[in-house]
């Protein structure tokens, strides 16, 4: 047997497990995504019909799916600009100073790691309307109280500043990652050079080297927030009248308590081109950075 | 110190503090509802340690309301299942498209790259219907099987296997060994820190994940923490907030505990696999 | 790579050598069987190892990183070949170790690995992670790891380049020594030309994916049969001049430029001397002066726009930079090859000035 032959052999046979797995679990269920959304299929069916493009013109016409869509996008357009911004903000005065670094970083990476399920409970506990913390804050502070999560003006909101406090941690992280990857003679070299104002430092140094860091926090921020699901099932169910419906609570309310999953496969297609289409910035812009540098 | 450098301190700590007060508020108020009495929680006056203890009385409502240990028990087993088999299929795949050459590499590595991208939330339907159709849906298995190949996990690996000098796969040929005791007795020792990250990230998912099992699971004898602590509120009606809080206190104690004790390896983890 | 016909001798000490990219490495792992030739046969012991496996061709490796296993002891690396050789499958598991088979097949190996570390006196190190040891210890490691399994014969592949200059000269006595005293044959493949002159009994110098030469290092040094050879070989490099060779074999280093016999002339720094520009056939300003301290090198620029150098003896008289001095070589020592690089043989003389 000859050495190319034989590594062939062991490669193929060293990947054969992974390979099988991934057709079952992967390949099949992503390819019958794409054939169910053009069927008529209902769990359970016996048989199925393919009806062509009916599901999406289904959905086009449902004021519920473009309530879902937009909500998304809100609640991503609040939860990525404030994440990122605490984020940054936490890790740009953690590396700041020298005490008390990693009492901050661990406090703020708790909820990161803490199950959003049990945690969303505890924030319900806290927004509850008679006697929850914000509120009696609020009103001992004299502001008015509201019923944060069954106002439908303000619910998707609060679950995006949920959604900011589960996440900026993970993100500070990302960000001192990038800082320590920034060398510490570049200041030193601005300091010599005249910029003595750390806002200076930072326009002239911090944030252009950070700036890759920071692309890529964005689209993982903005990914994670497309598929905000467990505060939205754990604490509003979608409302109030809609206020709260989003693309992933939409998949599973259709898929898995109707069980139409046919359409639930059209919405799914929906969700996939918007987590790929910002997957897919990512490489644009990693092309420009290469072409600067 | 100087003057200046003493308020820029002092800006810094405040600001610090005020987001910690932030991060750290709801785990205060679980906490701190855990051990109170049902009159103090109800009462308009905020007061963070009770005048009466009841922890006690909540913890033990906790556990004789709902079979608390044996969600936490069904967490251990289901996210110990997946790291186990993710290890056991990633590795050898990991090692394949890192260091072999065989036919058809470039196309499986294309693959992973293509899957890193769709998160599986979208194939759950699928899956559902495939569990369906063979009666898996209600199992330990409809928990773990579809998470025993990470994409991921290959891709990082394969990532960390890539940095490995190919002189020490070559001299563990010399030394006469096959490919396969490569991947477990040189390449496996050799990705201890990647397969820590990874380990941090496999089982801080799977302990936290809520859409999977909801969708997978309905019997509570295999109901996994999050699932847990949701039946337990629905069971009370949201109305008995001291127990509800110390179950929530039980469920999310066993991550921080381990994350408090080694903080380090859990952040670094992280950043580790954040930035692929 | 292309004509490769090497035939080393059992217990010899051979040197690939020559630029890095010259194929060098590949040879030697094609010897190994890490990698597969695409055409032509190995040969051990007048057998084709072709379709062998690396770890069943018997032959053992000294990696240029050492490739020690990063987790294991340096008793434990050591004893990995034989480990893996002797002990089967369920021997070598967790279970295993229980089994009296294992048992003593494992002491039998702790023995060996014990005789081998004492011969490379790195007893001491034997508990110790190859982390917290200094390259010239994991040199011996990896020296140690190939002698346990007593190969029929060592691969090296620039075992020395890790290491500091010191620490370099004195390895490469021990590893010649190491060669006498086991006689197995040794292939070494190194970059270094030093290496390869102080420690081998014959050299191959490669380079472009072809062996050029295959000789005793006197032969190499004295007898280049191509110009990258003599250029290659030799520190300071080899002074090389274009010249003609006019009838009765006449070099000529004043030429018109439309002479069609055309040649390289070359010779060794120390087969030259300065002299008095009359009568010299060269002749050029002293550019720079190298003080070694044993030796002198007078670097001089001659009126063609050549730099050669001259060695001169430290306790004779010191030219000055600036000196307009004359060359005179050795003519006996006079390396001519042809515009293909080749040599050309034929005895010299060398043209008198106008």
């Amino acid at each position: 047997m000859s050495l190319s032959a034989s590594q062939n052999r062991a490669g193929l046979a060293l990947i054969a497990p992974a390979s099988i797995l991934a057709i079952i679990f992967l390949i099949a269920p992503l390819s019958s995504i794409l054939v169910l959304a053009f069927t008529d299929y209902q769990l359970g069916d016996r048989s199925l019909r393919f009806i062509g493009f009916e599901n999406f013109q289904a959905l086009i016409d449902d004021p519920v799916f473009w309530k879902s869509l937009s909500n998304t996008l809100i609640y991503s357009a609040v939860v990525v600009p404030g994440s990122m911004l605490l984020g940054l903000v936490s890790a740009l005065l953690i590396d700041a100073g020298t005490s008390l670094r990693s009492f901050y970083r661990t406090a703020f990476f708790m909820p990161v790691m803490a199950s959003l399920l049990a945690m969303a409970i505890v924030w319900e506990f806290m927004l509850h309307p008679s006697f929850g913390i914000v509120n009696t804050t609020a009103k001992a502070l004299g502001f008015a109280s509201h019923n944060w999560l069954k106002d439908g003006d303000i619910a998707l909101y609060v679950l995006a500043v949920i959604g900011i406090w589960q996440s900026f941690g993970f993100n500070m992280v990302l960000f001192m990652a990038g800082l320590s990857a920034i060398p510490r003679d570049l200041y030193d070299a601005a300091e010599l050079d005249g910029t003595p104002h750390a806002w200076e430092r930072f326009k002239l140094i911090t944030w252009p080297l950070l700036a890759p860091v920071a692309v890529f926090v964005a689209i993982t921020s903005a990914i994670r927030s497309f598929q905000v699901f467990d505060t939205v099932h754990a604490l509003t169910q979608g409302g109030p009248n809609k206020a709260t419906e989003v693309l992933l609570y939409t998949i599973y309310a259709e898929g898995f308590e109707f069980f139409r999953s046919s359409h639930a496969a059209a919405i799914t297609i929906v969700f996939i081109l918007l987590v790929v289409s910002v997957s897919l910035l990512r490489f644009v812009s990693l092309k420009k950075n290469g072409e600067g540098a | 110190m100087t003057a200046r450098s003493f308020v820029s301190s002092a800006l810094r700590h405040t600001a610090l503090l005020l987001i910690a007060a932030f991060a750290l508020l709801p785990f205060a108020v679980m906490v701190s509802t855990s051990i109170k009495p049902a009159d103090e929680i109800f009462s308009e006056t905020l007061r963070w340690w009770p005048q009466k203890l009841a922890v006690i009385e909540n913890y033990t409502e906790a556990f004789s309301a709902a079979p608390l240990m044996l969600y936490l028990m069904n967490g251990v087993v289901v996210t110990a299942a997946i790291f186990f088999l993710q290890v056991l299929v990633t590795l050898p795949a990991a090692y394949a498209l890192a260091k072999l050459h065989f036919f058809g590499r470039r196309l499986a590595f294309g693959f992973v790259l293509f899957c890193l991208l769709i998160p599986y939330q979208a194939i759950a339907v699928p899956l559902f219907i495939l569990l369906y159709y063979v009666g898996l849906l209600d199992s330990y298995s409809a928990l773990v099987l579809p998470f025993t190949i990470s994409v991921f996990g290959i891709f990082l690996m394969r990532q960390f296997f890539m940095g490995v000098p190919d002189d020490l796969v070559d001299a563990a040929r010399m030394d006469g060994m096959s490919e396969l005791s490569i991947v477990w007795r040189v390449m496996l020792p050799a990705a201890i820190p990647a397969l820590t990250a990874f380990g941090v990230f496999s089982i801080v998912t799977h302990w936290n994940d809520y859409f999977w099992p909801l969708v997978a699971v309905s019997s509570d004898k295999y109901f996994t923490p999050p699932l847990g602590v949701m039946a337990f509120r629905n069971a009370e009606a949201g109305n008995d907030f001291g127990p509800l809080m110390a179950a929530a206190t039980i469920i999310v104690a066993p991550l921080l505990c381990l994350f408090l004790l080694a903080q380090r390896r859990f952040i670094e983890g992280i950043a580790f696999t954040g930035i692929k | 790579m292309k004509r490769i016909d090497l035939d080393i001798r059992d217990g010899e000490f051979i040197s690939l050598v020559g630029p890095s990219g010259c194929g060098k490495s590949t040879l030697l792992r094609i010897i190994s069987g890490l990698e597969q030739q695409s055409g032509g046969s190995i040969l051990l012991d007048g057998a084709t190892v072709d379709r062998i496996r690396p770890r069943d061709r018997d032959l053992a490796m000294v990696f240029q990183s050492y490739a020690l296993y990063p987790h294991l002891t340096v008793a434990e690396n050591i004893a990995v070949p034989l480990v893996m050789r002797r002990l089967n499958t369920t021997e070598r598991s967790l279970l295993g170790t229980l089994l009296p088979s294992a048992k003593a097949k494992r002491k039998e190996i702790a023995g060996e690995v014990g005789r081998v570390c004492d011969a490379l006196s790195i007893s001491m190190l034997k508990d110790r992670k190859p982390a917290s040891l200094s390259g010239g210890q994991r040199q011996r490691v990896a020296l140690a790891r190939a002698m346990v399994r007593k190969p029929s014969a060592f691969l090296m592949d620039e075992p020395l380049s890790n290491l500091d200059a010191k620490m370099r000269v004195q390895a490469r006595g021990e590893i010649a020594a190491l060669h006498r005293q086991l006689g197995s044959t040794f292939i070494y493949v190194t970059h270094d030309q030093a290496e390869a002159m102080t420690m081998s009994d014959r050299i191959a110098v490669m380079m472009g994916g072809e062996i050029l030469q295959v000789d005793t290092p006197d032969q190499i040094y004295q007898m280049p049969l191509d110009l990258r050879v003599a250029e290659f070989i030799g520190s300071p490099k080899i002074n090389v001049l274009q010249a003609a060779l006019t009838e009765g074999d006449v070099l000529s280093f004043t030429f018109a430029d439309t002479a069609n016999n055309r040649v390289q002339a070359a010779f060794r720094p120390e087969a030259a001397r300065l002299a008095g520009i009359a009568n010299a056939p060269l002749a050029g300003v002293i550019h720079h002066i190298e003080n070694l301290g044993a030796d002198l090198f007078v670097q001089v620029m001659t009126a063609g726009g050549n730099l050669v150098v001259v060695r001169c003896d430290p306790g004779g008289i010191r030219p000055a930079i600036g000196d307009k001095v004359g060359i005179v070589m050795d003519e006996a020592r006079l390396h001519v090859f042809g515009t293909d690089n080749r040599r050309i043989e034929g005895s010299y003389r060398l043209e008198a000035p106008l």
